[in-house]
């Protein structure tokens, strides 16, 4: 123990030694864990913000579908539906704490003269939409559902279709019974949440008007649920299966998980290019302790000879090396830290994307966020790979013959 | 008479597996409080046979008692702690650590020793460096100090443990001749004071003046 006290307080004087060259070192080394940190927290800011964009507008925490209708590909969600929609959501409410909602979709096109657009039509009860979903307040202009009827677009299809508010396209679809039917009804709002789907592929309107279009009697596909926490939606589907529901249910999770392996090859191909960065960092690092073991060849003769141990000897170069790496560590936390905070702000525009079919839900901007866990990791990392680079150095200092070292100034 | 504080007996040593033989047969006993020199042209063994009195180095054959200890019996852990505990050294390059103050680079040694104190190393090393004639020095980096002043340290460093003998190899070669002259005096007075053995490898003349036994050595053995 003391001795690794005297190694510590030597390795730092040491650093003094080659300033311009322990700057240099350190300074790379910096640079490149301040890209980790901030390429992590733009990864960890993506998921964040995707993963809360599909719970806000298209998955909640939980949904509840008739049986077959996850695994139906006919486009005929009509066919299934349950019924009694709204005494369902009322016991769930009042038996577990959560919010609840139910909507209808219908699959359909909007037409505006000659033009059609193949679209999701989602009938909603806009009071206790609210309570689960986020859709109908993010207005970019125009009003909600609330008090008149209409329909609500977004704000892609609104572009691609030519809409403002006050136009009334067609809405058309086939009904439950099989027969084509149409609404025609007022835009009276655009919607802009930064979801794909709900931005260039939906139109929303009243529960009531979508049962009308659908020719259904209270009836409805989804029954969507809002607990307290995300992560325990699993929990959650438990307990609904207990009280004897029929439906089937899909968490967030299950819902996301195309995004979710997305991401995660975005993170494996992250890791690729920081492993590089390490690879990179690692060989300046190791470089500058081979080099400083080199010049200091009589030296650690003299200290051998006055009877430092050989593993004191190999320490002193180890934490020499590590201490580069606390030292860009820190350093790479102060600055890494900043930026992201400073990015979280402003947010990163990605207007300039905006044409790019990215398929993640996420608005025009991207705000980065720092996870407790990115500097705790960066920081292990950078002293882990020290560590490991300063190694060969320290092995070399400490093998060697103290009488050679003295004589010829090698090891 | 005290039983001699270095045994060498009947040691040879070579190297570049036998081509180069430094040392033969020598056989050489040293008295406490000695100050004595090895002498003779360069190549001629002085430095291999200091090495082996240090315990920096193992004969081929023979054997070294240093300080009551069998050198041959000692692993490299070993030799390595007789040399912490009971060997000074002094080097012709002074070899400092140049990131340490004067007093840290004589309290080093102690350091590494158990059970001695902080304020009780502070207070030895000031007391050395007093006595090399470095009063007021102790806060300087050895950079900042000429050679004869580093050497100086170098003597206070390896007298601070108090061991009994110092061994230094060429100690004059890098100082001008009076401030060489000068730190020869100042281990003489050591010496008294102390009571250690000071032994050179050497072969500067004015060094060997000031020595009170000079052992001869030509092609690794001792002449006289
Ligand atoms: N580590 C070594 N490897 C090879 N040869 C050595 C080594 N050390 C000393 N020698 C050789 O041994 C002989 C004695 O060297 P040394 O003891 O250094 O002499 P001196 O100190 O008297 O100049 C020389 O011929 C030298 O070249
Ligand atoms: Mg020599």
């Amino acid at each position: 123990m003391r001795n690794t006290l005297i190694a510590i307080r030597l390795a730092l004087r040491n650093l003094r030694r080659q300033k311009r060259r322990t700057a240099l070192t350190v300074s790379g080394l910096t640079m490149g864990l301040i890209v980790m940190i901030v390429a992590y927290a733009m990864l960890d800011g993506l998921t964040d913000q995707a993963l809360d964009s599909y719970i806000q507008y298209e998955t909640a925490h939980l949904r509840g579908f008739p049986q077959g209708y996850l695994n139906d590909d006919t486009f005929r969600t009509l066919d299934k539906l349950f019924g009694s929609a709204d005494s369902l959501r009322d016991a769930l409410a009042d038996e577990l704490d959560v919010q609840t909602t139910v909507r209808l979709h219908i699959p359909g096109q909007l037409i505006v003269g000659t033009e059609e657009a193949f679209i999701e039509i989602v009938g909603v009860d806009p009071e206790r939409d609210r309570t689960v979903y986020a859709t109908l307040d993010q207005l970019q202009s125009g009003e909600s559902l609330d008090h008149k009827g209409g329909v609500l677009i977004g704000r892609k299809l609104a572009k691609d279709m030519g809409l403002t508010v006050g136009d009334r396209p067609t809405l058309f679809a086939r009904s439950a019974p099989g027969a084509l039917n149409s609404l025609r009804l007022p835009v009276i709002g655009i919607l802009n949440t930064g979801h794909p789907a709900v931005d260039g592929q939906s139109a929303y309107v009243s529960l009531t008007d979508a049962q009308q279009l659908a020719l259904v009697n209270d009836s409805a596909n989804e029954l969507a649920v809002l607990g307290g926490n995300r992560k325990n939606a699993d929990k959650l589907r438990e307990q609904l299966n207990m009280h004897g529901s029929t439906l089937e249910w899909q968490t967030w999770e299950e819902a996301a998980a195309g995004f979710l392996y997305v991401m995660q090859f975005r993170r494996i191909a992250m890791s690729v290019v920081v492993a590089i960065l390490a690879l990179i960092a690692a060989v300046a690092v190791s470089n500058t302790m081979i080099m400083a073991v080199h010049e200091r060849t009589q030296e650690i003769g003299a200290l051998r000879a006055l009877g430092f141990e050989r593993s004191m000897i190999g320490r002193l170069f180890l934490f020499e090396g590590i201490s580069i790496g606390l030292l860009a560590g820190v350093l790479a936390l102060l600055f890494g830290s900043a930026i992201v905070l400073w990015l979280h702000n402003v947010g990163i525009s990605l207007e300039a994307y905006e044409d790019v079919q990215s398929g993640i839900p996420i608005n025009t901007s991207f705000y980065p966020s720092l996870h407790a866990s990115n500097p705790i990791i960066t920081l292990s990392f950078g002293l882990i790979l020290t560590a490991l680079a300063s190694w060969t150095a320290a092995y070399r200092a400490q093998r060697g013959e103290v009488v050679r070292a003295l004589r010829e100034g090698r090891l | 008479m005290n039983s001699p504080v270095v045994q060498v007996h009947d040691v040879s040593k070579s190297y570049n597996q036998g081509r180069v033989k430094a040392l033969r047969d020598v056989t050489l006993d040293i008295q406490p409080a000695s100050f004595l020199a090895l002498a003779g042209p360069s190549g001629s063994g002085k430095t291999t046979l200091l090495n082996m009195i240090g315990a920096l180095d193992v004969p081929d054959q023979g054997e070294v008692t240093v300080a009551g200890q069998r050198l041959n019996d000692l692993s490299d852990k070993e030799r390595t702690r007789l040399r912490r505990e009971r060997i000074g050294f002094i080097f012709q390059q002074f070899n400092l650590v140049p990131v340490l103050t004067a007093a840290e680079n004589v309290a080093l040694p102690l350091e590494i020793l158990p059970h001695i104190s902080t304020q009780d190393r502070k207070k030895r090393a000031y007391e050395m460096l007093r006595r090399v004639g470095l009063e007021g020095m102790e806060d300087r980096n050895p950079t900042q100090l000429s050679g004869g002043q580093q050497q100086r340290i170098a003597v206070a460093r390896a007298l601070v443990k108090d061991p009994p003998i110092v061994l230094a190899d060429e100690p004059t070669a890098n100082l001008d001749g009076s401030t060489g002259m000068a730190i020869v005096d100042l281990m003489n007075e050591m010496r008294n004071e102390l009571g250690v053995s000071f032994v050179f490898a050497s072969h500067d003349p004015r060094l060997l003046e000031r020595v009170d036994t000079v052992v001869e050595m030509v092609d690794g053995c001792v002449t006289r």
